[in-house]
């Protein structure tokens, strides 16, 4: 039996949301509302924690039941399907683009010339081995050790950045850039923090379910408030004009630290960032496994990762550049389908019917 | 169990395989690395930029294998350079000449030719930013007056390669220091004037030669248009906050046969700030500096334990560093027409809409605007003499006769 | 706590080199004769076998059989036969001199009744004296072992301490029980043996404290014994491996210790102890990662100082399994984390190094091995020369050849320090055995290659289970009562607190 505890869950969803979104969405935020991105952030987080209320309190209405099957319970046979077919949609094309833009940073900051395909398969071997052999549990377990140590981390690059810091950077508030683009810019982040929404995959693992729902719910804020931090430190240290050009901002402020012979030491915060990948991987990983085999109602999970696997990681190699893995899929697919759709519309339809339906038979 | 264990021993021989069909693509042993300290670019005669790059060779710095203190005889590093249109191929060409591998992550300084820097830097600038070898922390230097190369080369005495020494003496906080991350921030923050410390040669004979940075290169539109002098970059690295503390002297008294009727103090605590305000659509700026002092040198006959005396002093030193500024703010605003003690990210800040409206014409309005100044200096401590040795002899001498 | 059953069954490792089945069965005949007869043939060519017959007054002849080394016959001389063959005359019934025997006589000595042969056969190979006697199809066996084959209780040689009893486990099952009982001295420090091994005949003993060790655990433990299928146990090793959750992992799954007071310790907080008869070694379970960095003298310690030795064995494990492959990692890829004038000197130093390093910190920590492992085998006057001129001509004079840089010995030289450092000798090997694919990733991959690794590591550390108990408990699962002795060691007033069962199902 797999079973995860509500601290499990807790730390499974920071690493989920803490990692990607420091290195993916700071960026299209910067861009967009200049030094106010951390408004941007705020308001993400805001609505982060609204999607992850929203897939709490639609995962306790059926504690035991995965999304692929409370659909089906909710929503009936056919339309349950097809909510579960969008979903499917969104696992199998984050996974290889997750693994793409890991595999491009590593190139970019720590082996130029190492091809792409190593790493990739580095990383998959890695997913496959947590999948496989620790299953959801071990993961959990994984995630309650690397979790310290990423926030570990990035409490270090917050306390060695102070030294940089200069307030100037980050006025004048509001001014220059107005309620549409500090909006503009909380559309990227929120659509990174919005990860909690995997939380439907995992009620039926957890010890207790309702405790782990309200885990969960503070996972998301402990993840806001260090993006919020770590977009704070990034505006305030370098301004949001360069860290607007970078493709990177968080770990271009790690390359600035300089404390005694701390000196570039950004390697090794891209080294701990990466374990922090690794989970998000492994839990997506796992939930598109176990939600295939319940799909396609196969009984052992574990095999379907033998075809999550290969397939994530052909479709890793198809983007040519890094622009197109990391700007168009967040800009194309994520920000206008997923958000509104996969993370806020779906899950609150379902929560209104399911409501309805279980106050009209309350059996 | 064995069921249980095979798809990982799959796993682990494609592992395997593409481990040994793969090599180590970029390990590079560390003795195979040209380590490279500083850096600079200058301008050739027919308008190619020089690349020169001061390599340490470590056998010349730590004494080799024998491990013997002292002078090595080896020489602890060497200068080459090569002409070229652009840094990659410089660096290309450079590449060519050598047995190892060019490595920048240890970098210390990076320093900009006269020449190089009045004709424009926007290719270096690019190089640095693209560059995932190209490390913040190195400081950027402008020769003053003189090739990048004529500094790259010199040795200097006390440290076996230059270019650390260069970086020791800024970060020691003598010499305007300005490294290589706030260099890159101040050129794209439009609201930033682009500063760097310039560096100039000292002879000192027998002892060799010796650095001085001591005056400031003054950048508008990436290009080199002028620097601070001594006095100036005092003041200016006083206000900026970038020189902690500091000696003033100057003339209190007329000089007599005795005295020469001066006054020193030891400028530190330093606080300053500006404020603007807009007045009939044009903004007002106050410069406000606020600083500690301690008096270290008083050769006059002014009695320091009267109140008056020290009132009198502060005023005089609080003109003088008025004066200072008004002079700053005179070549900022009428010779460079840069604004060196960023105005605009000020009045950006404190008046954000104001600023929308005229940011595009601030090049104009920039010189314009009148400043006030607000100095106040406060001498805390007069040291452990209440006057001066020689007039209190002087009395003495007096009563006794 | 729930334990899953292992639903594989435990693997058959035994040759069947068992006595046959017909002899094994038979029945201790009446005739003395027969008797004699079978156990000459079963015994045949066994030089150490003796059997002679006794006569006792107004009585029938009686046959004393035993293996010469294992009985005490010196005892058996004067404090057996002779009584008894001055004090008998009541010839009562089948056999009177059983009876007497071991209704009464010799109450302080270990007899029991036997009537088989197979059991006679037994008994005779671990050292008790068989006595027969005509016209009776009873024999009687007598434990009367030889005390000279048990060594004496000495301090331990693999977990010293400065302070703390110097006594260790010896060879002798019924000696090491002893020394648990005289530190539990309660009837609920439960032993229940086991005779293992289908050659061997080893007894196998499981000490518990009933009432804090869970049922299910003492369960689990006795069904797993008694699974095992194998010829011979010689040392607990033997069943460690057989009974393990894992098999397939360098990492201990059950911890070891000859030291009598931290088998007490663990069984007093509600572990198992398997004490297998003829080692010292004793086998706890369940264990977990973190008591491979305990040891016993920390609770003895003030506890300021077992927290920071603890933890400066927490660092140097790392550094054990770290250091050679950080080395390459950091010099090979990522050059610009070194302080200047330290890669400087590096660089000089690797100057004219011939080999990549990658390769020689793999000699070298090959060398180091080879090294540590000859002075062990080789005899004390001789060990400590070889290490001192292995050192002598590595450190010194490859270095002075330029076959190898000065670095990689200081980093070599620290690794070995660093790795005795590491309490629990089993953890040790786990950890420099590891490092050696560490170093190969860190050589192909730089510090992303050590992550990966690290990764890999801990998927494994967190799928392994002792006895149904996480290996990580209780930092993964996170228990936060069971921190107090694993970050640190609390002080006593808060660690008594704890709950004694650590490890747990929630997740």
């Amino acid at each position: 039996m797999m079973k995860i505890s509500h601290i499990q869950i807790f730390w499974i969803i920071v690493n989920m949301e803490l990692g990607m979104t420091l290195l993916m969405t700071m960026t299209a935020s910067l861009q967009a509302a200049k030094q106010d991105a951390w408004i941007s952030i705020i308001l993400s987080g805001c609505l982060a924690l609204l999607v992850a209320l929203i897939a709490t309190r639609l995962a306790l209405l059926y504690p035991g039941q995965t999304l692929v099957q409370f659909s089906q319970t909710i929503m009936g046979k056919t339309l349950g399907r097809i909510i579960v077919m969008t979903y499917l949609i969104q696992w199998y094309t984050i996974i290889p683009i997750v693994l793409r833009q890991f595999t491009d940073l590593v190139r970019a900051l720590l082996l130029e010339t190492t091809p792409q395909m190593p790493i990739t398969l580095i990383m998959i071997a890695l997913m496959v081995y947590a999948t496989y052999a620790g299953k959801i549990q071990g993961i959990g377990r994984c995630s309650e050790m690397l979790g310290p140590l990423v926030i570990a981390m990035v409490l270090f690059v917050l306390a060695t950045s102070l030294p940089n810091i200069s307030i100037k950077n980050i006025l004048p508030v509001y001014a220059d850039s107005g309620m549409m683009s500090i909006g503009k810019g909380m559309l990227a982040p929120a659509s990174y923090l919005g990860h909690a929404i995997e939380f439907v995959m995992l009620t039926p693992f957890l010890v207790n379910a309702k405790k782990g729902a309200s885990y969960a719910i503070w996972g998301v804020f402990f993840s806001v408030l260090f993006v919020l931090s770590s977009m704070s430190a990034v505006i305030l240290t370098m301004g949001p004009e360069p860290a607007g050009f970078m493709w990177y901002p968080f770990f271009e402020m790690t390359r600035n630290i300089s404390i005694g012979f701390i000196e570039n030491w950004d390697a090794l915060v891209v080294i701990i960032w990466i374990s922090s990948v690794f989970i998000k991987l492994s839990i997506y990983m796992f939930i598109t496994c176990y939600g295939t085999a319940q799909f396609l109602q196969v009984k052992n999970w574990r095999i379907m990762i033998w075809l999550v696997a290969p397939v994530a990681f052909l479709f890793s190699l198809y983007p040519t550049s890094v622009i197109e893995s990391t700007n168009h899929y967040l800009l194309n697919y994520w920000v206008p389908i997923v958000l509104p759709v996969n993370m806020i519309g779906l899950p609150l339809l379902m929560l209104i019917v399911g409501v309805i339906k279980k106050k009209l038979n309350p059996s | 169990m064995t069921k249980r264990s095979f798809p990982l021993a799959r796993a682990g021989i494609l592992m395997l395989y593409f481990i040994l069909l793969a090599g180590c693509w970029d390990s590079d042993e560390i003795e195979q690395l040209a380590i490279i300290m500083g850096s600079g670019f200058d301008l050739t005669e027919d308008g190619q930029i020089e690349g020169i790059v001061q390599i340490a060779i470590p056998a010349g710095v730590s004494g080799g294998k024998d491990n013997q203190p002292g002078p090595s005889p080896q020489q602890p590093f060497l200068t080459i350079s090569d002409n070229g249109f652009s840094a990659p191929e410089i660096i290309n060409r450079l590449q060519q000449q050598l047995s190892q591998k060019f490595f920048l992550g240890q970098r210390a300084v990076f320093v900009i030719g006269d020449a190089y820097a009045r004709a424009g830097i926007e290719q270096a600038l690019d190089w640095f930013m693209r560059s995932p070898d190209s490390r913040y922390s190195a400081y950027v230097l402008t020769a003053y007056n003189m090739k990048a190369k004529d500094i790259l080369t010199t040795q200097y005495n006390l440290e076996p390669i230059s270019s650390i020494a260069l970086k020791k003496i800024m970060k020691g906080g003598s010499g305007y220091a300005e490294t290589m991350d706030e260099f890159l921030y101040s050129v794209v923050n439009p609201d930033k004037p682009t500063l760097t410390g310039a560096v100039s040669l000292v002879d000192e004979g027998e002892a060799g030669k010796f650095f001085r940075i001591d005056r400031i290169a003054v950048y508008r539109n990436k290009k080199l248009i002028g620097f601070l002098n001594e006095r100036q970059t005092t003041m200016f690295s006083l206000f900026q906050g970038k020189l902690k503390e500091t000696n003033m002297t100057m003339q209190v008294e007329s000089k007599n046969e005795s005295l020469p009727g001066t006054t020193s103090i030891h400028i530190f605590g330093t606080d300053a700030s500006i404020h603007t305000k807009i007045e009939g659509n044009k903004p007002h700026i106050e410069l406000k500096f606020k600083a500690k002092s301690r008096i270290i040198e008083n050769l006059n006959s002014l009695d320091l334990s009267k109140d008056e005396n020290l009132r009198r002093i502060e005023q005089k030193f609080a003109d003088k560093i008025e004066h200072a500024l008004m002079e700053l703010v005179q070549v900022a605003q009428e010779q460079y027409k840069v604004d060196l003690f960023a105005f605009a990210e000020e009045v950006h800040i404190q008046h954000p809409y104001y600023w929308k409206k005229s940011k595009d014409s601030w090049t104009d309005i920039f010189p314009t605007i009148p400043v006030n100044y607000q100095i106040e200096l406060n001498i805390e401590r007069i040291g452990r003499n209440q006057g001066n040795i020689y007039t209190h002899k002087n009395q003495n001498r007096g009563g006794n006769g | 706590m729930r334990i899953r059953s292992r639903t594989k069954r435990l693997p058959d490792i035994s040759r069947k080199l068992a006595i046959p089945e017909e002899q094994g069965n038979a029945k201790i005949s009446d005739r003395l004769e027969d008797n004699e007869a079978a156990l000459r043939e079963l015994f045949d060519r066994c030089a150490d076998f003796y059997i002679h017959p006794v006569y006792f007054q107004q009585s029938e002849p009686g046959l004393v059989a035993y293996m010469q080394g294992l009985v005490d016959t010196q005892s058996l001389d004067f404090d057996l036969l002779e009584p008894l063959l001055e004090q008998i005359r009541q010839p009562d019934g089948a056999s009177p001199v059983i009876k007497a025997i071991h209704n009464a006589s010799f109450s302080v000595v270990h007899t029991k009744t036997i009537t088989e042969l197979s059991e006679a056969v037994r008994d005779i190979t671990s050292g008790s004296i068989v006595l027969m006697m005509q016209s009776s199809n009873k024999a009687l066996a007598i434990k009367l072992q030889n005390k000279n084959l048990n060594r004496a209780v000495e301090e331990p040689v693999t977990e010293a301490v400065i302070r703390g009893p110097h006594s260790g486990f010896i060879e002798n099952l019924n000696v090491n029980i002893a020394l648990l009982r005289v530190r539990l001295k309660t009837p609920r420090l439960k032993v229940e043996t086991f005779i293992l091994g289908d050659v061997s005949h080893t007894v196998v003993a499981v000490a518990y404290m009933e009432g804090i060790a869970p049922n299910e655990l003492i369960e689990e433990v006795k069904r797993r014994l008694t699974q095992i299928k194998i010829d011979v146990i010689f040392e607990s090793g033997h069943i460690e491996e057989i009974i393990s959750d894992v098999r397939y992992t360098p990492f201990p799954l059950m911890q070891m210790s000859e030291r009598p007071d931290t088998v007490a310790a663990l069984i007093y907080e509600g572990k198992a102890a398997i004490i297998v008869d003829g080692t010292p070694m004793v086998n706890i379970v369940p264990a977990t990662f973190w008591q491979g960095f305990q040891i016993v003298e920390d609770y003895y310690n003030k506890f300021m100082f077992a927290t920071a030795f603890r933890w400066l064995r927490f660092l140097f494990a790392l550094l054990t399994l770290l250091m050679p492959s950080l080395y390459v990692a950091i010099t090979t890829f990522h050059q610009e984390m070194i302080p200047t004038a330290l890669s400087l000197s590096i660089a000089a130093a690797r100057a004219a190094a011939p080999f990549p390093t990658m390769l020689e910190t793999l000699m070298m920590e090959i060398i180091f091995e080879a090294l540590r492992e000859a002075g062990i085998r080789l005899p004390t006057p001789i060990g400590p020369t070889v290490s001192i001129v292995g050192a002598l001509v590595i450190g010194q004079a490859a270095v002075q050849a330029g076959i190898i840089s000065a670095p990689i010995v200081i980093v070599v030289a620290l690794t070995g320090i660093s790795s005795f450092l590491i309490p629990k000798v089993n953890m040790n090997l786990a950890l420099r055995l590891l490092r050696f694919p560490v170093v190969i990733m860190a050589g192909l991959f730089g510090l992303f290659g050590i992550g990966a690794a690290l990764l890999a590591l801990l998927i494994h550390l967190v799928t392994l289970r002792s006895f149904g108990v996480p290996y990580l408990t209780p930092i993964a699962p996170f228990q936060a009562s069971g921190l107090w002795d694993v970050l640190v060691r609390a002080p006593w007033w808060i660690l008594r607190k704890r709950p004694h069962q650590t490890g747990g199902d929630s997740g």
